[in-house]
């Protein structure tokens, strides 16, 4: 166990603030570096490095990284990596870690081939064993699991929502490394020209809500999920929708919950008229309870759920919302 | 008066003179004739492909018996047809009247006479003439005074035929001539057997005071009249509406000798130059003599299902869009002008119309002239996934999912074999020592709701001592939804590879609990070369119960009623299994209105079952049809095809009604068999 | 844009919709399952095709894999595809060793404007060859491209971001990773599939590259599938009213309310 050994982790913070997968990043790569008997630095993406430093440090991170140009809003794939390939000379991690989102796709395969280093995408887990990494995947939308180990130099990307995140700890600090800028990024490849941000926030919203409304085929309409709504709201819950509700026009595409849409792991996740493919279960899965609405008594998301009820939406629901009102009134 | 016939005729040719004249002007009328007949036909002929010569001519002609003669389809209408009859047998008569005259005057047989000229030329004409009239009375009041929906031409911004109110106009016309004519006569030359004739005889009591000189010419007048409307109906009559008299008997007799509806014609892909139907011209001869057929009668439409529930195809109106374009552009495009022509597909016929069909065949077998809509539907919808590329998405991912997995259930996320863990089924290729090879088809493989149906029939099957193999992963999908959705060349992909898959295996029989792949494999694959002994779950059943070895005691089941499904009723002309068993079960069973060979579609044929069919207001199709059995008080509605199950259950979820069941045949019959294997001869429990 | 050559990367993988089970033997998971197009990678046929249709280009298709997957490398030609090619090696389940044959293959056959494929293989989902061939070619990339555009200089590429989408000006040559929001693949009219019926299928034949350098090695430890057998407490009694009364408690009881 090298002493100094260093886990870098790379966080896209163009909200401002270190978001939910921030966090799941810093709680791996921090239990990478207690076994690895090292430390953990921070980089963040989008953001100056002294707005995030309190939050990372609270976070787990023992170093801020601090290199001119990385919060230049927007994506500049060339310049980024090259940020964080000049960071990676300084402090020569062993393990950098990326979140399996549209920024770490991009710039993990970047980083990773100009170190030579060994990749493992789309990580439910990380653990270390004897100094060399098992990192757990998934193939296939989950049908197929594997452990990859990576002895030497690792770049990992992690799903959204696979690590549990501990509570802050405020008293924690961390120093900040200034790195200098690297020079010019050669070539003019790929040139960012704007930023669309979507109004809503439906995506922060549903990354960090605490409950979730799901309505999915057999809800039949759009007019259906206004029906959905009111019983979120009961609940105060945000309302989602599965890929084939989202496909038919139902609810907007950044309602989208499942493996090509946002991945979330509320406490209270409820699908009603949800069958329970992998596809739409890999973005929930991590929910602390599932619970099922659906006419089907076989439909594959009972497997997932702690409560099912084996009912037609269309009576379930409204009996539901008369019996949430009872107590409430 | 009953004096014998002696002497009995009458008179021809009574004060007309100049008789020359007739074969003018019949030879005039005949010529009109002619070349209308010819410039109808020659487009058959000279546009139209051609087919095997026509085969079988006693089943042909038994056919033109039953349907023309005996108007066999007419008189599932109690009025109109009654009415078509006595129009028709009344026209036929008349005209065998005026042969008679013709015999006995220009070729000098003396025939027109005795207890001949007084119980037919006389009686039985007379009451002809009197039906004619009535008949022709009442076709004018349903027309236009009750305005029946059914014969009231829709076509958006086409003109109503005026050969429509002219054919009965003119026939009236013609008949209120022969009876003034009769009266006339009889008026001026007394006649001792005048009440042989008694309508003519009644009128001529009207006119009976009239001067001889005023009769004399009147009669001439009248005569002549009649004369030049008799020809001029002659004439005209390959122009309007009227061809269909001759038309429609040759389309009985040109037309699919089976009784069971015609199989799609196979493709040469090997040879092709065009895939389905784009031009006039790609139809055959017989497709285009059935468009000349159409009397817009308008039965094809009220059975239509996809008419129904408001979607934008009528068979009647598709038959009349294409006779239209074949009557406008069809002598330019036989003159070699390709390009004469709009789109047949797309423009003449919509897109949506050809995807609104599903294959339920009830236009065929309403067809009084026996014209086949459905086939040139599917064709036409060749055109449109094999060419042109343009048919709905959800059918296309249906169609990639079929090339890609063998089965058109994109998502379904699982294998062939999960609904029968448990079940230890052996598969047909590694042993033969089974009785029935089940084919489980693709939509109880993969369908929560028809797995249990496939479940339902393996117990019954096993308690009735027949051991059933299955093909397990290895079963590929019948490929029925690639050729009714037009993709003719994954079908014959399909077909072939199964041909040769089943004949490896060799099964000795095959039962199957879906009508689609009983059709394919039992018929259809007749044409790779298959044939293989295919019988639906239903008839199996029925001969076990038959045979005492499914026992079975009838339980106090509640009422049902049967959804004949289009392919097991009048593809394959199978409508008393299921009765039996659901009567063995002993429930009681009620009949909805449209059943057997009138079944109502549930909406799932014709690639339907992947299509999301809704309309704001509107009711779809397995609405209308679980309405329907919900109207008749039944709380079962039995059904024996998985499509018919999943749309009708969708249906009855749709109508609301919370007291109505579905399920099928075998589930029901299991009930009893379940009662009768509990019947305790020992006393375990 | 100028475009003469553009390539697509193609792979065919086991019926992601199956049921997996890992083979005893050699530990491969999903042998017994049809084998099919990677979905993403039918994208980036669309949107090499589409790119023909506006540029008059060439388009290879390049895939790795059996000579099981001629049947679906002559679809792409009816879609639109120039040029099949198949370089015959067992690469399941090795996305690096993928990669590695791909930009071997690339290099060697030269002067690709643009490169595609999709944003993963279907089964993998590493997401890794893109980048990597990319890369081993000196060619610039991007990944995720959900829109793409013919502009003067070359392609406006639209890509996701957190919470909305980025747009690019992307010069040839470059490589793009697309996903399923770039196009619907067009269905093939039977017509095409009848002229290329017979139409020939390249193989290339390739040197096995050299091992990997660097001191870092990665292996595979293990592979399973996961049995979803769950434990969910059905709720409630015979009527609708009965199960919304215990569902209603059991959900008051989980958002504390």
């Amino acid at each position: 166990m090298a002493a100094g050994t260093k886990v870098l982790v790379v966080s896209d913070a163009n909200r401002g603030s270190l978001t939910g997968a921030g966090r799941e990043l810093l709680a791996l790569a921090r239990a990478m570096a207690d076994a690895l008997d090292g430390s953990v630095a921070f980089l963040a993406l989008g953001a100056a490095a002294a707005k995030l430093a309190p939050e990372a440090a609270a976070a787990g991170a023992d170093e801020i990284v601090d290199v001119p140009g990385a919060d230049r809003p927007g994506y500049h794939p060339e310049l980024f990596a090259a940020l964080i390939l000049a960071a990676c000379r300084e402090l020569t991690p062993r393990v950098i870690v990326f979140s399996h989102a549209p920024l770490g796709l991009d710039l993990a395969p970047r980083v990773a081939f100009a170190l030579g280093a060994r990749w493992a995408t789309n990580c439910v887990g990380v653990t270390v064993e004897a100094g060399v990494l098992r990192c757990q995947r998934h193939e296939v939308a989950g049908k197929v699991q594997l452990v990859e180990s990576i002895d030497g130099l690792a770049v990992v990307t992690l799903r959204p929502k696979s690590v549990d995140v501990p509570a802050l700890q405020p008293e924690r600090r961390a120093a900040t490394v200034v790195i200098a800028a690297p020079e010019a990024a050669a070539g003019e490849g790929i040139t960012f020209v704007e930023r669309h941000q979507d109004e809503g926030g439906a995506v922060a919203e549903l990354e960090q809500a605490e409950a979730i409304v799901t309505g999915g085929l057999g809800m039949g309409s759009a007019a259906a999920f206004d029906k959905l709504q009111a019983l979120a709201r009961a609940l105060g819950a945000s309302l989602a929708g599965s890929k084939q509700a989202v496909d038919r026009g139902w609810i907007s595409a950044d309602r989208q919950v499942g493996i090509t849409g946002t991945t979330v792991a509320p406490k209270l996740y409820l699908a009603v008229a949800v069958s329970g493919a992998l596809q739409h279960m890999a973005g929930c899965q991590k929910s602390k309870v599932i619970v099922a609405i659906n006419k089907d008594p076989e439909a594959p998301i009972f497997r997932f759920a702690r409560y099912g009820v084996v009912a037609n939406w269309e009576e379930m629901v409204p009996a539901l919302l008369a019996q949430l009102a009872q107590t409430d009134s | 008066m009953l004096n014998g016939a002696q002497g009995a005729t009458r008179i021809v040719y009574w004060h007309i003179s100049h008789t020359w004249l007739i074969y003018l002007l019949t030879a005039v009328s005949l010529a009109v004739f002619a070349y209308g007949l010819y410039r109808r036909s020659r487009l058959w002929w000279s546009l139209g492909q051609s087919t095997p010569p026509l085969d079988q001519p006693w089943v042909r002609l038994r056919k033109v018996w039953n349907q023309v003669i005996c108007h066999e389809r007419f008189f599932r209408d109690g009025v109109a047809g009654w009415m078509h009859a006595a129009i028709m047998w009344s026209v036929l008569l008349l005209l065998l009247g005026t042969t008679v005259v013709m015999v006995h005057a220009d070729l000098g047989i003396p025939i027109m006479q005795g207890w001949f000229y007084l119980i037919f030329q006389k009686l039985a004409l007379n009451f002809a003439g009197m039906f004619l009239a009535l008949a022709c009375a009442v076709a004018l009041a349903r027309r236009y005074v009750f305005r029946v929906a059914r014969v009231q031409p829709n076509r958006p911004g086409v003109a109503a035929d005026a050969s429509d109110a002219l054919s009965l106009l003119f026939l009236l016309l013609l008949v209120s001539q022969g009876f003034a004519l009769q009266a006339i006569r009889l008026a001026a030359n007394p006649d001792p057997y005048a009440l042989w004739s008694p309508f003519g005889h009644i009128l001529s009591l009207v006119i009976a005071g009239a001067p001889e000189s005023a009769l004399v010419l009147s009669y001439q007048i009248v005569w002549w009249f009649h004369l030049v409307t008799a020809l001029g109906w002659i004439a005209w009559l390959p122009y309007g509406k009227m061809l269909h008299v001759l038309t429609g008997p040759i389309n009985v007799y040109a037309g699919n000798p089976a009784a069971l509806p015609r199989v799609p014609q196979a493709l040469d892909f090997d040879n092709i130059e065009h895939l389905g139907v784009s031009r006039i011209s790609h139809f055959t001869w017989k497709d285009l003599l059935d468009l000349d057929a159409c009397t817009a009668c308008g039965r094809c439409q009220e059975a239509c299902p996809a008419y129904a529930w408001g979607a934008p195809l009528s068979p009647r109106n598709l038959i009349l869009d294409l006779r239209d374009h074949l009557r406008t552009h069809g002598p330019a495009l036989a003159a070699g002008r390709v390009d004469a022509a709009p789109k047949l597909v797309g423009e003449t016929i919509a897109d949506a119309a050809l995807w609104a069909c599903t294959s339920c065949g009830a236009c065929v077998e309403e067809c009084p002239v026996h014209i086949e809509p459905l086939p040139k539907i599917t064709h036409m919808r060749r055109h449109l996934a094999m060419e042109e590329v343009r048919l709905p998405q959800t059918l296309q991912d249906a169609l990639k999912s079929l090339e890609d997995r063998a089965h058109p259930y994109k998502g379904a996320n699982g294998d062939r074999t999960e609904w029968s863990k448990g079940l230890d089924l052996p598969l047909a290729g590694d042993t033969e020592n089974y009785d029935v090879l089940y084919w489980v088809g693709c939509t109880a493989s993969f369908d929560a709701r028809s797995q249990k149906v496939a479940r339902s029939l393996i117990e019954l099957l096993r308690l009735a001592n027949v051991s059933v193999a299955v093909l397990g992963d290895a079963e590929p999908c019948c490929g029925d939804p690639a050729r009714r959705m037009g993709h003719e060349f994954l079908y014959d992909q399909l077909a072939r590879s199964n041909v040769e898959l089943l004949q490896s295996v060799k099964p000795k029989r095959i039962v199957t609990a879906c009508p689609h792949c009983l059709n394919a494999l039992g018929n259809e694959y007749r044409q790779f070369g298959g044939d293989f002994d295919v019988v639906h779950h239903t008839q199996l059943l029925d001969e076990l119960v038959e045979r005492g070895e499914l026992k079975i005691t009838a339980a106090d089941l509640a009422k049902v009623t049967y959804h004949d499904p289009c392919y097991l009723g009048r593809y394959a002309n199978q409508y008393g299994a299921p009765r039996r068993l659901i009567d063995a079960a002993g429930a009681p069973r009620v009949e909805m209105a449209r059943s057997r060979s009138k079944s109502f579609c549930c909406g799932g044929g014709g690639g339907h079952a992947w299509m999301a069919d809704t309309a704001p207001g509107r009711k779809c199709i397995n609405e209308i049809r679980a309405r329907e059995a919900g109207a008749t008080g039944a709380a079962t509605l039995a059904v024996s095809c998985p499509f018919c199950m999943r749309m009708l259950e969708d249906g009855v979820k749709a109508a609301g009604d919370a007291g109505l069941a579905v399920r099928d045949v075998a589930e029901v019959l299991l009930e009893s068999a379940a009662h009768a294997a509990a019947q305790p001869i020992s006393a375990s429990r | 844009m100028v475009c003469q050559k553009l390539a697509v990367l193609f792979k065919v993988v086991p019926d992601p919709e199956g049921v997996f089970k890992i083979d005893a033997s050699d530990g491969v998971p999903g042998k017994d399952l049809p084998q099919i197009p990677s979905v993403f990678d039918e994208n980036a046929v669309e949107a090499g095709v589409l790119i023909k249709e506006a540029t008059h280009c060439k388009v290879t298709v390049l895939c790795v894999g059996q000579a099981g997957a001629e049947p679906m490398l002559r679809r792409t030609l009816a879609m639109g595809a120039d040029e099949a090619i198949l370089i015959e090696a067992d690469t399941a389940w090795d996305s690096l060793g993928a990669a590695r044959l791909l930009a071997a293959a690339l290099r060697q056959l030269g002067g690709f404007d643009v490169v595609l494929c999709g944003r993963e293989a279907a089964d993998t989902g590493s997401g890794l060859v893109g980048p990597y061939v990319a890369q081993a070619l000196g060619m610039s990339f991007l990944t995720l491209a959900q829109d793409i555009k013919l502009v003067k200089d070359g392609l406006e590429v639209k890509r996701p971001c957190d919470n909305g989408h980025d747009v690019f000006i992307c010069r040839p040559p470059v490589l793009l990773t697309v996903t399923a929001e770039a196009n619907r693949a067009r269905m093939p009219s039977v017509m095409k599939m009848l002229k290329v019926k017979n139409s020939p299928i390249r193989r290339l034949r390739l040197d096995p590259p050299p091992p990997l350098p660097g001191p870092a090695k990665a292996r595979v430890l293990g592979r399973s599938t996961p049995s979803f057998v769950g434990q969910c407490s059905f709720l409630g009694g015979a009527s609708v009213a009965e199960k919304a009364a215990a569902l209603a408690q059991a959900l008051r009881a989980e958002r504390g309310i």
